[in-house]
């Protein structure tokens, strides 16, 4: 059956004409029956025809009449008995005149004796109240409203239109005019039992507004359907709630939330739902296969009540209409509720997420202005505005939601492609594994035709010993020429053997390299040039391996053209040899990782040459930053970081280029040493060559034991780039880890 | 729909590149058009309005490796992006083997880049297909502009499917990340073809 | 293979080439084509200039469901028959079936109308064999096993590729 949320129709003639005509056919088909068949009996005892129509219609009205209340379930009940002998008795004259017999004789048949009889009873009188029913669904509390409002719509109700005799108008005036003490307080609870005085608390809630006697409602009762939505019912229900309980609004009366308060419970409130009907859709249309993320998405999304966005006024004012406005817009910021600040439950926007555009419609925020700065009546400024609603910026919203909210899709884990590792990369575009553009090619480089000669952005401490690849058995470079020339300090050897333990790993080139003091086996995976993966990583391990403040076990660096892992070869970095290993972007990374660590770990060296301990142990820098404020986002930006166990922020600021390092580290712990260090390896990543692949690097992780550091460089419009540097716990969950750090990159670039 | 012609050995992929306007699909194209030796793709076409915007497609047909004596021969189209061109669009989609989606990352291009996806979804429905049958990757592209989204809302607009796909940051003016994704959705796109599968889309004889 | 596939065994290859050498002869057009819908050529015949096939194969086939789309606009199911005139050469382009279309390339030597005639015959005709086509079973020959991992390695010139 129809749910009747609809308009009740008391007023409408033509519901009574229906309700005649059902009354009508019911008699006539009754009568007809009786008089084909009138033997037919009852055969239950005849109370049963009392109590069978009041079961029916006691368990129907619920069904069709939403929440509907027990004086509404009551009245129903009442009038369908009321319909229900009507129609007997009227069914009784009529069997009585088609019969022949007396009246009396006749009630019998038509009340309970004749089945068909009472059947069509109960039928027609559901039938013909039918289109009333609407009007025992439970008032919808008025939304508060402007005090100049509208003078609202009387609605039809089946309560009887009654005068607004509670709060006589002078009263009404008095309490209008009263900054919002304690006059309306006493007033308030008398209100209560109107459904819509909360109008008259509206002009309460303005505070100190010297209006006139109030544009206070006319003598027509004030029992009306809220005007915003037009509808009893669902709609203004929800809306209405929604701004009943979505309540961090500071209101500047007290009285008012006891008014709200207790319309609410008069009234019942529904749960804080999302509220704005027309930008409400099912969040998941691009799921729409797959209900279980749907309401995994519902339920990741835990909304306390109070959760808010805030939204800086100017992110907003350009859609509002200025004519509607008494002041200047740029004056409307500072009188808000809180000031320059658009304040939106997250209930309201989270919904939207998905959507990739957030709105908010006019009704959720109005109340944050105050009312003097209108020129015009609400309904008229929602109409300047655009479809009614304000656009709001995502990225301030995604800025201050918790990340939880997107965990649901990331937190299923990598993207598996199966198969896919089988075929080797259909494209490879030119300078795939050839050399680089003829600009780069060092001039002295022209002895030995070494063609893949470096990219000339790497610092000098690469040029002097100039970079000689063996080719090994890999996709040589085109240009080498058949002699072989080994560095002959290498090892023998080496390669092969690491490329045995690395064998699942799709290799397209195998070198080693020496670059600076560093023996760096490279080891690249199609599509990048062993050269690029052997430079990033002789350019990065020098200051890796002594610099840091504790042994670096791995580092992982990560660019928008590739990722690079460094790991160490044998006991550590005072071996002078590391294994380089670069890949695309999209690959399973942890794998790597592990097989890298267990490569360079097994790894004995083979030659007396490796074991040579020509490299300066690990100096510690002895470089110091001056220490900064921390940035107002770095509180946030600590909690994000749970994945790293408590933290708090440190910044400094590195002396020559005035650039910020914020840090982030375990309580008590200093981060003095880690700046200057993060500061020179995020030099050093920023280092690479723009073009090409494997460029610069954006991202680092350091793994030593149980430790996880993270170093980021900030994107900075005008100045030097800021490094946001996370040194932690390991707790296991590198993913997540690695998203908070972007979260917390977020928060501090927009600082 | 691949096309295999036993006669000349050859198998025909189609791949299209789907996204918003300007989101950068043509970009992706010309960069490849430019970064593969001549032996391995032939002429690039562009219909494009005065704008430089795509107005029917751009096409590349590229050739690249060799499987039992056949050459496997993709063809490169993208649509263009603009809401009003749907019905190009869905012209163009006709007998797709793969798809990449290329999404601009820029905050207030989100919206676009959801509807878009949703006509992918929907135009593909009237070819009585869909996005689980079709092999397909998500290419965030415009990674090196200033206002743009972190990657994980991106995957949370975009890739929140049940079967999440491959995604690849990019510039595409510059070429990073168009490689990637196109190695990738070709080689989806043979899996589908040539790899080692269930037995749904095999045929016995 | 896949069932949605379009496959041309040798045996169709030659003999839709047979019903378009035919069809040369018979109108004068100078080279035919025959494209799938999607864009993609499956046969091609004629004088042997340097004629960027895969192009005009790409164009024909989006022209011709672009006017396909016009038609649609206008009630028809579509038009069967697109006309191109140019000042030397010109082009006719034809429906063969819902999944393929005939284009034919001809200059001064003969007239639109005989190119007309004989690509409806030809179409006919080719219509024919790829119906059959279709009917065959399709995994034959050697791709109708997956390819084991080493042959994609190898077959693909893996890394060790010289």
């Amino acid at each position: 059956m129809a749910s009747f949320s609809g308009t009740s129709n008391l007023t409408k003639p033509w519901a009574w004409l229906a309700a005649l005509a059902v009354f009508g056919l019911a008699l006539a088909s009754s009568t007809a029956l009786y008089v084909v068949n009138p033997a037919v009996k009852m055969p239950l005892p005849w109370w049963t025809a009392v109590v069978a129509p009041v079961l029916v219609y006691g368990l129907v009205l619920p069904l069709c009449v939403p929440r509907l209340r027990l004086g509404g379930w009551l009245i129903g009940l009442s009038t369908l008995a009321v319909l229900h002998v009507g129609i007997g008795l009227a069914t009784a004259w009529l069997y009585a005149t088609v019969g022949f017999t007396s009246f009396e004789q006749a009630l019998v048949p038509a009340l309970w004796g004749f089945p068909p009889a009472l059947v069509l009873a109960m039928v027609g009188s559901l039938v013909m109240t039918l289109p009333f029913l609407g009007a025992l669904a439970p008032r919808a509390a008025v939304p508060r409203q402007r005090a100049e409002a509208v003078p609202p719509r009387a609605g039809a109700v089946k309560k009887p239109r009654q005068a607004p005799e509670i709060v006589p108008a002078k009263d009404r005036q008095a309490w209008a005019r009263g900054p919002g003490g304690a006059g309306p307080a006493p007033a308030a609870p008398a209100t209560v039992a109107r459904v819509a005085s909360s109008v008259p608390a509206e002009a309460v809630a303005a505070p100190a507004v010297e209006e006139p006697p109030v544009v206070v409602l006319p003598d027509e009762p004030a029992v009306h359907a809220a005007p915003l939505s037009g509808v009893n019912g669902a709609a203004p229900d929800t809306a209405e709630a929604d701004e009943l309980t979505a309540g961090s609004y500071d209101l500047p009366p007290a009285a008012v939330p006891d008014l709200r308060q207790a319309l609410s419970e008069l009234f019942g409130t529904s749960t804080a739902g999302p509220g704005v009907e027309p930008t409400l859709e099912p969040p998941d249309e691009l799921v729409a296969d797959e209900p279980s993320f749907t309401a995994a998405a519902s339920a990741e999304a835990p909304v306390a009540p109070e959760a808010v966005v805030r939204i800086p006024f100017d992110r907003v004012v350009g859609q509002l209409p200025p004519g509607a406005f008494r002041v200047p817009l740029e004056q409307v910021g500072a009188r808000l509720l809180e000031a320059e600040t658009l304040v939106v439950p997250q209930a309201v926007v989270v919904p939207q997420l998905g959507e990739g555009v957030v709105q908010v419609a006019w009704e959720v925020v109005v109340e944050q202005f105050p009312a003097a700065v209108f020129a015009v009546g609400p309904a008229e400024v929602k109409e300047r505005i655009v479809n009614g609603r304000l656009l709001l910026p995502l990225d301030e919203i995604v800025r201050q939601l918790p990340p939880d909210v997107f965990a649901a899709s990331i937190g299923r884990g990598p993207v598996e492609v199966p198969g896919i590792e089988s075929f080797p990369a259909p494209f490879k575009p030119l300078g795939w594994e050839a050399p680089p553009e003829p600009d780069v090619v060092e001039p002295a480089s022209a002895a030995a035709p070494v063609s893949p000669a470096l990219p000339p952005a790497i610092p000098e401490l690469e040029r002097s010993p100039e970079p000689e690849p063996v080719p090994v058995a890999a996709e040589a470079p085109v240009q080498v020429p058949a002699i072989e020339t080994r560095y002959v300090a290498l090892p023998q050897g080496n390669a092969e053997k690491l490329a045995a333990l690395l064998a699942p790993w799709e290799t397209a080139a195998l070198d080693e390299v020496q670059v600076g003091d560093f023996a760096i086996i490279s080891v690249s995976a199609t599509g990048l040039a062993g050269s690029a993966v052997a430079a990033a990583a002789g350019r990065l391990s020098p200051v890796i391996a002594r610099r840091a403040p504790r042994p670096v076990e791995q580092a992982t660096l990560r660019g928008v053209g590739g990722t690079l892992v460094l790991t160490p070869v044998g006991s550590g970095w005072n071996t002078g040899m590391a294994l380089a290993v670069g890949v695309r972007p999209g690959g399973s990374l942890a794998r790597l990782e592990m097989l890298a660590r267990r490569a360079a770990a097994a790894h004995e060296p083979s030659s007396p040459a490796e074991s040579r301990q020509t490299l300066p142990q690990t100096v510690p820098t002895t470089a110091r930053f001056d220490p900064a404020p921390p940035p107002p986002a770095a509180a946030a930006a600590a909690e994000d970081l749970e994945a790293f166990g408590p933290l708090t922020a440190q910044s400094y600021r590195e002396p020559a280029s005035g650039a910020l390092i914020h840090c982030f580290v375990p309580p008590g712990a200093s981060a003095a040493e880690l700046a200057p260090f993060a500061w020179e390896l995020a030099q050093a990543m920023a280092q690479g060559p723009q073009a090409g692949p494997l460029g610069s690097f954006h991202s680092a992780v350091l793994r030593s034991g149980r430790e996880r550091l993270e170093i980021r460089r900030l994107p900075s419009a005008a100045g030097p780039a800021p490094v946001l540097v996370v040194g932690g716990a390991d707790t296991g969950r590198p993913g997540l880890a690695r998203l908070q750090v972007e979260r917390a990159a977020v928060r501090l670039s927009a600082a | 729909m691949a096309i295999i012609n036993y006669s000349q050995k050859v198998i025909n992929f189609k791949v299209v590149y789907y996204g918003p306007g300007v989101a950068g699909k043509t970009a992706n194209l010309q960069h490849i058009h430019k970064s593969l030796p001549d032996a391995s793709k032939g002429s690039m076409i562009s219909l494009a309005a005065g704008d430089d915007r795509t107005l029917f497609f751009d096409f590349l047909p590229v050739s690249a490796l060799t499987v039992r004596g056949f050459t496997a021969k993709f063809q490169l189209y993208t649509v263009p992006g603009q809401v009003y061109y749907n019905m190009t669009r869905k012209l163009v989609l006709r007998g797709a083997d793969g798809m990449v989606f290329v999404a601009d990352s820029q905050w207030d291009r989100l919206r676009d880049n959801v509807e878009s996806f949703r006509n992918l979804e929907e135009n593909l429905r009237e070819y009585n297909t869909s996005l689980d049958e079709m092999p397909y990757v998500i290419q965030y592209n415009k990674r090196d502009l200033e206002n743009i989204a972190p990657l994980d809302y991106m995957e949370f607009l975009l890739n929140r499917r049940a079967r999440r796909v491959p995604s690849f940051e990019a510039v595409a003016v510059n070429g990073d990340g168009v490689f990637d994704t196109l190695n990738t959705v070709s080689r989806m796109v043979l899996v589908g073809e040539f790899g080692q599968e269930k037995g749904e889309h095999r045929e016995t004889a | 293979m896949r069932l949605h596939d379009v496959v041309i065994h040798e045996g169709d290859a030659e003999k839709i080439n047979a019903v378009l050498t035919t069809f040369l002869g018979e109108s004068g057009a100078t080279e035919a084509l025959l494209i799938d819908r999607s864009g993609q050529l499956l046969a091609a015949t004629g004088a042997n200039r340097a004629l960027d096939t895969v192009s005009i194969s790409a164009l024909a086939a989006g022209a011709f469901s672009s006017t396909g789309a016009l038609a649609q606009l206008l009630g028809e199911t579509e038009f069967t028959v697109l006309f191109h005139q140019g000042n030397k050469e010109s082009m006719h382009v034809s429906t063969v079936d819902d999944q393929a279309i005939l284009l034919a390339i001809f200059g001064e030597r003969t007239t639109v109308g005989m190119v007309r005639l004989f690509a409806k015959e030809a179409a006919t005709a080719i219509g024919q064999i790829l119906t059959e086509s279709r009917a065959k079973p399709r995994s034959m020959g050697d791709l109708s096993t997956p390819l084991t991992a080493e042959e994609s390695r190898t077959t693909f010139g893996g890394p060790t590729k010289p």
